[in-house]
């Protein structure tokens, strides 16, 4: 269930091929900890949704399935937000607003669609756990980064040869942008010829896309 | 409120706290849109429409829900507030221009900056929501416009293979970010 391969790690990430969920990678990832608590109520709320997307597929047509699908990521939004004021709180403040805006997360609407799509629920779950995972990764490693280069510290603790050479805390919006496509230049830069990350167009949510493509055929 | 807390709040949700490129929202939005600059602003004037309307809205039903002591399903009730006003706008766009909205439903419904505004004006009061909500939606279209006027202008020969496409969008991104900094 786990056997998650390098390529379907890499060439189908769901934030480096599409840019789904990059609100949350380049809004939570300025420290390790928030990242990973980050990334945990993401998968937590992908994982519902798409076994629920592919419970409804029957019921829910593909018109109202955006609506129907944002008002149950609400709840669930709601409830992961009371769990964490009640029990982590300092994870709360950290996260500030951006497990509400969760709720209109491209990364979940994209793996909702594909579910509604799949077959059997064994492999919903597979596919979800393998999007999640994938997500965490890429969350995890930009965060990394710019905690390093940004605080001088990971997980907290600082790092003593960074202590006069950390960027500070003037640089953090722009340092988001920067660290995401560094990492993202580096996959295309090992994988290159791969046909998610070719092209410059190739970047549109899976939700977005047949709008992107109606305008762009306007254009 | 006086003109000068008015003007703070506007310019500042332009500059100072643009929602793009100083909070990360909608960022993935605004990248999927298009990069003709005409057609960028025109979405981020409509996203700046529905943001005004949905926060004055939002501000109402997170009055009754506070008073009621349901303030904790404020993220909630945003969204169906979000949902009711993309719905309504659609259903008047149908009716004035015979046309739907199509492709920019999503765009505007799926916008994490709409949530995000509804969410952090909620109890701020009506004239501090109508203002912030103004102020950051002018910041949504000025960063469309200057995204996609910085987007037009990136020749992709000129950019090493691994940086084309979405890198060297984010890095444009950083840029505009960057500049926007020195307003702070």
């Amino acid at each position: 269930m786990l056997n998650i391969k390098l390529r379907t790690a890499i060439g189908e990430n769901p934030m480096l091929v599409m840019l789904l969920g990059v609100c949350p990678a380049l809004a939570v990832t300025a420290e390790l900890k928030s990242a990973v608590w980050m990334a945990a109520a993401v998968a937590a709320l992908v994982i519902v949704t798409a076994i629920f997307a592919w419970a409804t597929r029957a019921l829910v047509s593909d018109a109202w399935r955006i609506p129907v699908i944002l008002i149950l990521l609400a709840g669930l939004v709601t409830a992961v937000q009371l769990l964490m004021q009640a029990y982590l709180p300092d994870v709360y403040t950290a996260l500030g607003l951006y497990p509400a805006a969760a709720a209109v997360s491209l990364l979940v609407f994209g793996e909702a669609e594909r579910a509604a799509r799949l077959g059997n629920i064994g492999t919903v779950i597979k596919s979800s756990i393998v999007t999640c995972v994938c997500f965490a990764l890429v969350l995890c490693i930009t965060a990394a980064i710019r905690e390093i280069l940004c605080l001088g510290s990971i997980w907290g603790t600082g790092l003593e040869f960074m202590a006069n050479v950390k960027f500070g805390t003037g640089a953090y919006t722009a340092m988001g942008f920067i660290v995401l496509a560094l990492v993202l230049a580096l996959v295309k830069a090992v994988l290159p010829g791969k046909a998610p990350l070719t092209g410059e167009d190739s970047a549109c949510a899976a939700v977005l896309s047949q709008g992107c493509e109606m305008l762009e055929k306007e254009d | 409120m006086t003109f000068k807390e008015i003007m703070a709040l506007i310019l500042g949700g332009i500059l100072v706290n643009n929602f793009v490129f100083e909070k990360y929202l909608g960022f993935a939005s605004l990248y999927g849109i298009s990069k003709k600059e005409s057609k960028m602003a025109v979405t981020g004037l409509a996203v700046a429409l529905v943001m005004v309307v949905s926060a004055l809205v939002n501000q109402l039903v997170a009055g009754l829900l506070a008073a009621n002591g349901l303030a904790h399903f404020g993220t909630l009730a945003a969204v169906i507030v979000i949902l009711l006003v993309v719905y309504l706008f659609a259903f008047i766009a149908k009716l004035i221009k015979k046309e739907s909205l199509g492709a920019y439903f999503p765009v505007i419904a799926l916008n994490s900056a709409v949530l995000g505004l509804c969410v952090e004006t909620a109890t701020t009061g009506l004239a501090g929501s109508f203002f912030t909500a103004l102020g950051v939606g002018l910041g949504f279209a000025f960063g469309c416009f200057i995204f996609a006027g910085v987007m037009g202008r990136i020749d992709m020969r000129h950019v090493p293979k691994a940086f084309r496409g979405l890198p060297v969008s984010l890095l444009a991104a950083a840029i505009v970010s960057m500049a926007l900094v020195a307003f702070k």
